[in-house]
C-alpha cells in the first residue's frame, strides 16, 4: 500500500484559502487549528518520508523529512499556534491569511527537497511577511514593509541566479544538499541570497528597520520564521563553511552593540535577533556534530524565547501605545505577570541556568572550544554578556521600574497571557530537562550542562555583569532618536538617487510631452490652414474661405512656374 | 515601603555576592579535571567574573563612544530627506 505524505506547510496554505470563507469570529480559532493541524501533520511523517511531484521536466520533491527538517518543523508549527492564541482577539483577516501563508511558506521551504519547491516557499514567505509589516497601517510601516520587500527581492534574485547556475551545471538536477565549501559560483550565490535571509552584517538592515514597525501579533510571526528558515537552509547546504563562523561571530557583537543604543523595545529585541541568529551561523559554520547541534537546538530555543519577548513588548505597546524606553518606565505594579514572563525570557536569552537558551547557547560555544576556535568561543561569551546587558536588564528596567511616569496600561486581553505563558512554561520545560529536547537533535547529544564547573562559569560571569550594568545604568538611560546602520548607504543617497533617476527622468518625459503634442497641435493647426502662419507670426486655427482661399491667378501662377521648371529640368536632362 | 526595598535589594546582593565567592572557591579547590577538553582561561578562578565585567564595560563603552561619536542622529534624520 502506497503511503500518502503531505507536507505540514500544505495544512497552513490550505487555511490561509479556507479562512476568509468561515465566520469572522471564528477565523481566529481556526488559526490555531491549521497550526496544531500542522504541527500533527510533522509528528505523522516518519523520517524519509518523501512526496515527489512530476512537473514540466523536473521531479519536484515538495516533502522530504529528516531529522533536521523535523526539528524545524515542530517549533514552526508550535510557533504558529502560540502565536495565532496571541492573536486570538484579533479580527483581521488580511493579516490571519498573511501570517497562515507566511508559516506555510517556513514549513514548506524545511521540507522542500528541491530548489524550485524551496525557491517558492521562499518567495512565499517574503511576500507574506511584508503584509505583517504593512498591516500596521502608518506611513512608517509602509516605508519600512516597502524597503523589507526590496531586500527581500533582492535575496530572492540572487537565490534564482544560484538555482539557474546550479542546474546548469548539474545538467537540470536540483536536489538539495550540502554543497563543498567554496564549490561554485551557484552555491555563492545561494549562500549570499540565504545569508539576506539570515541577517548576516552588512545585509542585515531590513530586521531592525521592519520588525519594530510591524504590527503587534504580526512581529511575534515575524521573530519565529524568516531568520530561523535561513539558519536551516545554511545548516543544510553549508556545514562547514569557515566563512560563517566569523559571519556569525560579527553578528553576535554587532547586534549587542546597536542593542545599546536603541530606544525602540521592539528595536533592542530585533538587534538581539541579529546577535542570537550570529550563534546559529557560528555553529554551522564550525560544521561538527556539535557544532550543528548547538546551531539548531538554538534555534528551537530563540523561537521560543524571541517569540515570548516580543509577545511582551507587543503587549506593552498593545497597552500603553508607547513603544519607546525613554516614554516607559514604572509598569511593575500594574503588569507584574507581563514582567514575570519577560523576564522568563530575558532569562533564557541571558543563558541563565534552568531555562532554555542556558542549554543550547552552552552546546554552541563549547563546540565552539571543542573545534580549537578559542577566539570564536570567547567573542561568543561576550556576545551573551551584552546579551544580558540589554535584554535581560536595560529593557526591563526602564520598561517595568525606573522612574514611574503614571502610564495607566489597558487590560491586556486574556489570550496574550495564556499564550505567554504557555510559550514561557516550554521555555522553562526544555531548561530543566534538556533531553526532551535532544532527542529531536539532528545528531545524537551527549552534553550536560548542568555540571559544576559550567554554572560557576555562568553564575560569575552574570553577577558581574549586573554589577556592571548597576554602575553604570545612568549612562544607560534611554534617549529617542535614530541609530544609524547600514542602511545609511542606501537610504541617505535616497533622494540624490531619486531626484537623478526618478524626478529628472520624469521631467525629461513630462518635456518631451509637452513639446511633442505643441509640435502635434502646430502641425495640425498649419496643415488646415497654413497662410496666417507667416502672415501674423502664429497658426490661426479657424478656416475662412473667402479670406484664405487663394485666387485663381495666383494658382495658375503657380502652376505655369511648376511646368516650367520641369520642362527646363527635362531639357537639360535630354542634352 | 522604602525600608522593605532596602532590605530586599540588600539581601538580593547578598545572596548573589554569596554565589560568586561560592563559585569561586569551587574553581579554586576544583580545578577542571584533565579529561575534559578545557580552554586556557577555564584553568584561571575568577576569569569569568572578571570578563563578565571588564566586558560589559567595555561594550557600553563602546557602544556609548560610538553612538556619540557618529551613529545616533535626532529622530526625524531620514524623514528629513
Amino acid at each position: 500500500m502506497t503511503e500518502i505524505v503531505i507536507p505540514p506547510g500544505a495544512a497552513l496554505w490550505a487555511g490561509a484559502l479556507i479562512l476568509p470563507l468561515l465566520r469572522r469570529r471564528v477565523r481566529a480559532a481556526a488559526f490555531v487549528f491549521f497550526s496544531l493541524a500542522s504541527l500533527a501533520l510533522v509528528f505523522a511523517l516518519p523520517d524519509g518520508a518523501r512526496c515527489d511531484v512530476r512537473f514540466l521536466d523536473q521531479t519536484l520533491i515538495l516533502c522530504r523529512a529528516d531529522a533536521l527538517s523535523r526539528l524545524f518543523g515542530i517549533i514552526f508549527a508550535f510557533i504558529a499556534a502560540a502565536g495565532g492564541l496571541y492573536a486570538l482577539h484579533l479580527r483581521d483577516t488580511g493579516q490571519q491569511c498573511a501570517a497562515l501563508l507566511y508559516a506555510g511558506g517556513a514549513l514548506g521551504a524545511v521540507y522542500a527537497g528541491d530548489f524550485f519547491t524551496f525557491f517558492v516557499c521562499w518567495e512565499a514567505m517574503a511576500a507574506a511577511s511584508t503584509f505583517l509589516v504593512w498591516a500596521a497601517r502608518n506611513r512608517e510601516a509602509r516605508r519600512a514593509g516597502f524597503r523589507y520587500l526590496l531586500y527581500h527581492l533582492f535575496g530572492g534574485g540572487l537565490l534564482l541566479l544560484g538555482i539557474f547556475f546550479l542546474g546548469a551545471q548539474n545538467g537540470g538536477g536540483l536536489e538539495i544538499s550540502a554543497f563543498a565549501p567554496g564549490s561554485s559560483a551557484a552555491a555563492w550565490l545561494i549562500l549570499l541570497g540565504v545569508a539576506v535571509n539570515a541577517a548576516v552584517v552588512p545585509l542585515h538592515t531590513w530586521l531592525p528597520d521592519a520588525y519594530p514597525r510591524a504590527t503587534v501579533t504580526g512581529a511575534v510571526f515575524l521573530s519565529a520564521f524568516t531568520t530561523k528558515a535561513a539558519v536551516y537552509a545554511l545548516a543544510r547546504m553549508f556545514p562547514g563553511w569557515d566563512v560563517l563562523i566569523w559571519a556569525g561571530v560579527a553578528m553576535t557583537l554587532y547586534g549587542v552593540v546597536y542593542a545599546v543604543l536603541s530606544d525602540d523595545i521592539r528595536g533592542i529585541l530585533a538587534y538581539h535577533i541579529v546577535s542570537q541568529v550570529g550563534f546559529m551561523v557560528a555553529g554551522v559554520g564550525l560544521g561538527t556534530e556539535m557544532g550543528l547541534n548547538g546551531a539548531t537546538a538554538h534555534a528551537f530555543s530563540h523561537i521560543l524565547y524571541k517569540a515570548l519577548l516580543f509577545m511582551a513588548a507587543g503587549l506593552v505597546l498593545h497597552t500603553t501605545g508607547r513603544r519607546n524606553l525613554s516614554e516607559l518606565g514604572g509598569l511593575g505594579k500594574r503588569q507584574p505577570a507581563a514582567l514575570i514572563l519577560y523576564m522568563i525570557a530575558a532569562f533564557s536569552i541571558s543563558g541563565v541556568p534552568f531555562f532554555n537558551g542556558f542549554i543550547s547557547k552552552s552546546i554552541t560555544v563549547s563546540a565552539a572550544g571543542e573545534a580549537g576556535r578559542q577566539a570564536a568561543a570567547l567573542l561568543m561569551l561576550l556576545a551573551s554578556v551584552g546579551t544580558f546587558l540589554s535584554v535581560g536588564l536595560k529593557l526591563p528596567v526602564f520598561t517595568w521600574f525606573s522612574r514611574d511616569r503614571g502610564l495607566k496600561p489597558e487590560r491586556a486581553p486574556w489570550n496574550m497571557y495564556l499564550a505567554m505563558g504557555v510559550t514561557a512554561a516550554v521555555c522553562i520545560l526544555h531548561g530543566i530537562k534538556p533531553g526532551l529536547l535532544y532527542r529531536w537533535l539532528p545528531y545524537a547529544a551527549d552534553y550536560h550542562p548542568y555540571s559544576r564547573v559550567h554554572l560557576s562559569e555562568t553564575v560569575q560571569l552574570l553577577v558581574l555583569t549586573l554589577a556592571a550594568f548597576w554602575m553604570c545604568r545612568r549612562l544607560l538611560e534611554p534617549h529617542a532618536g535614530t541609530v544609524l546602520d547600514f542602511d545609511w548607504f542606501f537610504r541617505r543617497p535616497a533622494a540624490f538617487f531619486r531626484f537623478l533617476f526618478v524626478d529628472t527622468t520624469g521631467r525629461f518625459f513630462d518635456g518631451t510631452a509637452r513639446a511633442s503634442l505643441a509640435a502635434v497641435r502646430g502641425l495640425a493647426a498649419l496643415s488646415r490652414n497654413p497662410y496666417p502662419a507667416p502672415a501674423r507670426g502664429g497658426v490661426e486655427a479657424g478656416y475662412a474661405q473667402d479670406r484664405h482661399r487663394p485666387s485663381t491667378r495666383t494658382l495658375v501662377s503657380i502652376i505655369l512656374a511648376v511646368f516650367s521648371v520641369l520642362a527646363a529640368l527635362a531639357l537639360l536632362a535630354v542634352r | 515601603m522604602t525600608i522593605v526595598r532596602t532590605i530586599l535589594r540588600a539581601a538580593l546582593a547578598t545572596a548573589l555576592a554569596g554565589l560568586v565567592f561560592l563559585s569561586l572557591a569551587f574553581q579554586i579547590f576544583h580545578p577542571p579535571g584533565e579529561s575534559r577538553h578545557v580552554s586556557w582561561w577555564e584553568s584561571i578562578p575568577g576569569f569569568f567574573a572578571l570578563f563578565g565585567f571588564i566586558g560589559c564595560l567595555a561594550l557600553i563603552a563602546l557602544a556609548l563612544g560610538l553612538g556619540r561619536a557618529f551613529l545616533r542622529k535626532n529622530a526625524r534624520y531620514y524623514d528629513d530627506d
